[in-house]
């Protein structure tokens, strides 16, 4: 239902160079109003670049930005940042030095009385639970503090788009994901669409509907936190989301036949074929192949076992060490975890 | 020590009978004075500052160190150089008279005249000041105001303006304290000031009390503002906040704004540097200089200007390195900078009356030389322990601390460590203080030694006679010797901000 409405915000085969080279190439992709997509992609990705283009702080060199049926970049066109509806958290969260929490988050709502201004503002610090801190300034926060003062602040004037740079690169472990919970509370409680910026795969998944994934200033798939995890379109975005094993493998007769078993194979597939594997492609099973066990990590909720097969070393996840573990498993593949690419 | 010189010889000295109402005339003088340059220098310097850093305009490049260049312009040559352009008889109205038939009455020897001259001289302490704070900060504050619904112009009056405030206290301080200080200007357009009055007093009647008791009204003048500075940028507590420096990407100007913001920096430019320079060159080059005394006047303040800047950065970076321990020294320092150097010397006077009846006849010459240079490093050890202070502050401690744990005493760190690393820092400072001690009127002209000129005496002395083609060559000597350095400062301080930009 959601994707019949019109995007928040679409981009259109946009790019942007620096000096001959393509930082932003020919990308292209919609949020969804209420929808959380994640823009996931290594350090040096273009990512930045891309946030700063639909912001509007940066004008693309090729390519359209529409925000909800308004063409705010391209064919000339060009609306400045101010008229986009579009609200931007910075990596560096960029709070104002001279203003209170308070005054930071009603900065944006100068168009209302000063009355109604601090009540909203009050309302938003209260739903990302900082309101205790209202009159502090941004030096006494901390650096939780002061994600949750940016966050209501970029929401204070109602944006159809908000756009999160790294959002919870500052903080580390619990925190981290108290943060994540109470602002993705306050994120799904807007019409707006969201993009989150990160370049952490389990943050990313975590908090993301949708998954963009990007390398060398392309989006390189576009799909599920699942799907993109399971079935990444490249190596590059098998990478991405965490660690794969590609075994080599060879497909006959409608199957595909390597190292850790054997998957049935899509057709006009192969020869050669790469299989990708991740530490969940693999459960073990009494009718399976059988394996070596080399090491045995302990991962809390699960056990981290590094597998021998077939002279490949494969890491495989389970939740409970079977019964018979000795020095050998039987284990099996499952097909709708492994990718095969040509 | 010349703080407490001022006061025990203003209230001890004999005949310290200056009417009140004189006073209160020369106080009145030099605030109206002081207001007028703050104003005009807060807006040239904010404004030239603002262009400069957030817009991209043809002679962009250029202007962004050369609006620094009139630092090097003594404020004395420059009120030379207008009041002859402007006078009854001179090149301006003349010509308006033949062509347009008007007599375009502009009284430069007025306030107004001063001010002007003035806010010509000193404008590049509020550019400078403005143009890093715009720099360092401005990118993230006015990109995120822009987020959040603002116009630029919004942005800049919300969000980017009070973030500077710090530094345009800073800058509005140096300007009005150097207003305050400066005697050969002001004494030349005729406007009666507590300086001139603290010079004529000790100079035209003689009197060493009453002079003091003027300085006493300086000091207290420089105290007040000394302590407005601080709690106008106590509110600056946000200097430490974490807010990452982003480059500020400017912004292209096309067709007439960018002709109308060239323009308006090549006026500026014109105004505070190459019309009278080039007023004072051609006039100078009318006469036949004294090449003599010229020769050895530059001599003698190249001399005091790099010994005392060598004294001074030195004593500046032992108070820098204690700074941590005895924050108090550095306060004693900066009341030292806004105390104008005609009131310092004339509390150097009675420490030195009593040394020179004690000494014989030969040393006299250096002793002076001495007090000299004591009256430089008092008066300029805050403006160099200034950049000394903030190059070591980047040095993070832990770098001193590892030089300690691998064995080096807490001086042995010091010097092998935080004073390489603070290297910039040093340089900046022997720089400024150099440049200073070249335009030094006031303190040199009591404190030195008899027969020994120096180019600003020199210029000076002509000047008073009437004879400003002669004080041409050693204005313009000044601002050679000054250039220099001056550039390298001003290329220093905006440097930060054009590798940020370089920057995909």
């Amino acid at each position: 239902m959601r994707a019949m409405r019109t995007p928040a915000l679409e981009v259109s085969a946009v790019s942007k160079r620096y000096g001959g080279r393509a930082v932003v190439d020919r990308v292209s992709f919609t949020l969804a109003p209420g929808q959380v997509t994640c823009l996931l992609g290594p350090s040096g990705c273009g990512k930045s670049t891309l946030l700063r283009v639909m912001a509007g702080l940066e004008r693309a060199d090729d390519g359209e930005v529409r925000a909800g049926a308004a063409l705010v970049d391209g064919a000339g066109a060009f609306a400045a940042p101010e008229r986009r509806r579009v609200g931007l958290v910075f990596q560096d969260l960029a709070l104002f030095p001279h203003l209170t929490a308070l005054d930071n988050v009603a900065f944006g709502l100068a168009h209302l009385p000063a009355a109604a201004r601090r009540e909203r503002a009050m309302r938003l610090l209260d739903e990302l639970r900082v309101s205790h801190r209202a009159s502090a300034w941004p030096h006494q926060l901390s650096g939780g503090e002061q994600q949750r003062v940016a966050i209501a602040r970029a929401l204070a004037p109602e944006p159809a788009v908000l756009l999160l740079d790294e959002p919870f690169s500052g903080l580390d472990g619990g925190l981290r994901a108290e943060v994540r919970e109470s602002v993705l509370a306050a994120l799904r409680g807007t019409d707006a669409g969201v993009l989150v910026v990160s370049h952490d795969p389990e943050e990313a998944m975590l908090l993301a509907d949708r998954l963009l994934l990007m390398t060398g200033g392309r989006i390189v798939q576009d799909g599920s936190p699942e799907d993109c995890y399971f079935h990444p379109a490249t190596h590059e975005a098998a990478r991405l989301l965490g660690r794969a094993t590609v075994l080599a493998g060879t497909a006959s007769g409608g199957m595909v036949r390597c190292a850790a078993g054997c998957v049935p194979a899509p057709p006009g597939m192969g020869p050669a074929v790469s299989v990708l594997l991740r530490p969940e492609s693999l459960v073990p099973s009494a009718d399976g192949i059988e394996a070596e066990i080399e090491d045995v990590r302990f991962g809390g909720a699960w056990h981290e076992l590094t597998l021998r097969l077939g002279g490949e070393r494969v890491p495989m996840r389970c939740g409970a060490l079977p019964p018979d573990h000795g020095s050998t498993i039987r284990v099996t593949l499952l097909p709708e975890r492994v990718t095969l690419l040509g | 020590m010349p703080l407490a010189g001022v006061v025990v010889t203003a209230v001890s000295g004999p005949g310290a009978d200056i009417p009140a109402r004189d006073l209160a005339r020369y106080a009145g003088t030099s605030a109206a004075l002081a207001l007028l340059v703050a104003l005009g220098t807060g807006i040239v310097g904010t404004a030239s500052a603002w262009l400069l850093a957030f817009y991209r305009f043809p002679g962009r490049r250029v202007f962004t160190w050369a609006l620094a260049l009139p630092f090097a312009m003594p404020a004395f040559a420059m009120a030379y150089a207008y009041t002859d352009l402007f006078d009854p008889a001179g090149a301006v109205r003349m010509a308006v008279r033949e062509s347009a038939g008007i007599d375009l009455a502009v009284p430069m020897r007025s306030l107004g005249g001063a001010a002007f001259v003035l806010t010509c001289a000193f404008y590049p302490y509020v550019y400078l000041a403005m143009r890093a704070a715009f720099a360092s900060q401005s990118a993230a504050a006015f990109e995120a105001a822009r987020m959040l619904g603002c116009t630029p112009l919004a942005a800049f009056r919300r969000a980017v303006l009070p973030l500077a405030r710090p530094a345009l206290a800073a800058g509005l301080a140096l300007a009005i304290m150097e207003t305050l200080a400066d005697y050969g200007a002001v004494q030349f357009m005729a406007v009666q000031t507590l300086t001139t009055g603290v010079v004529r007093s000790w100079a035209v009647f003689g009197s060493v009390a009453g002079a003091a008791q003027l300085a006493l009204l300086l000091v207290a003048a420089a105290a007040v503002l000394l302590l407005a500075e601080r709690h106008w940028r106590r509110g600056a507590a946000f200097d430490g906040a974490k807010v990452a420096a982003r480059p500020l990407l400017p912004r292209q100007l096309k067709g007439a704004k960018a002709v109308a913001a060239a323009l308006a920096c090549g006026l500026l430019l014109t105004a505070a540097l190459v019309l009278p320079v080039a007023w004072l060159f051609s006039r100078a080059l009318a006469q036949r200089p004294d090449v003599q005394r010229l020769v050895d006047a530059a001599w003698n303040s190249v001399l005091v200007a790099g010994a005392g800047a060598a004294v001074t950065t030195v004593l500046a970076l032992a108070l820098a390195l204690g700074a941590a321990r005895a924050p108090g020294a550095m306060r004693m320092a900066g009341l030292g900078y806004a105390t104008p150097g005609a009131a310092l010397a004339i509390g150097l006077l009675l420490p030195a009356g009593v040394v020179w009846t004690l000494a014989p006849a030969a040393g006299s010459f250096w002793i002076g030389i001495v007090l000299l240079l004591y009256a430089y490093a008092a008066r300029l050890m805050a403006a160099a322990a200034e950049p000394i202070g903030a190059a070591l502050s980047r040095v993070t401690p832990g770098v001193a601390e590892a030089a300690r744990s691998l064995g080096r005493t807490e001086v042995g760190a010091a010097l092998t460590v935080q004073v390489p690393l603070a290297r910039a820092g040093l340089v900046t400072a022997l720089l400024l203080v150099f440049v200073d001690v070249l335009k030094e009127l006031p303190a040199t002209l009591i404190l030195r030694p008899f027969g020994f000129d120096t180019l600003a005496v020199m210029a000076s002395n002509y000047a008073l006679d009437e004879r400003l083609g002669q004080a041409g060559w050693p204005s313009l000597l000044i601002v050679l010797a000054a250039l220099g350095p001056t550039v390298w400062l001003s290329r220093q301080v905006t440097a930060s901000g054009d590798a940020a930009e370089r920057r995909p």
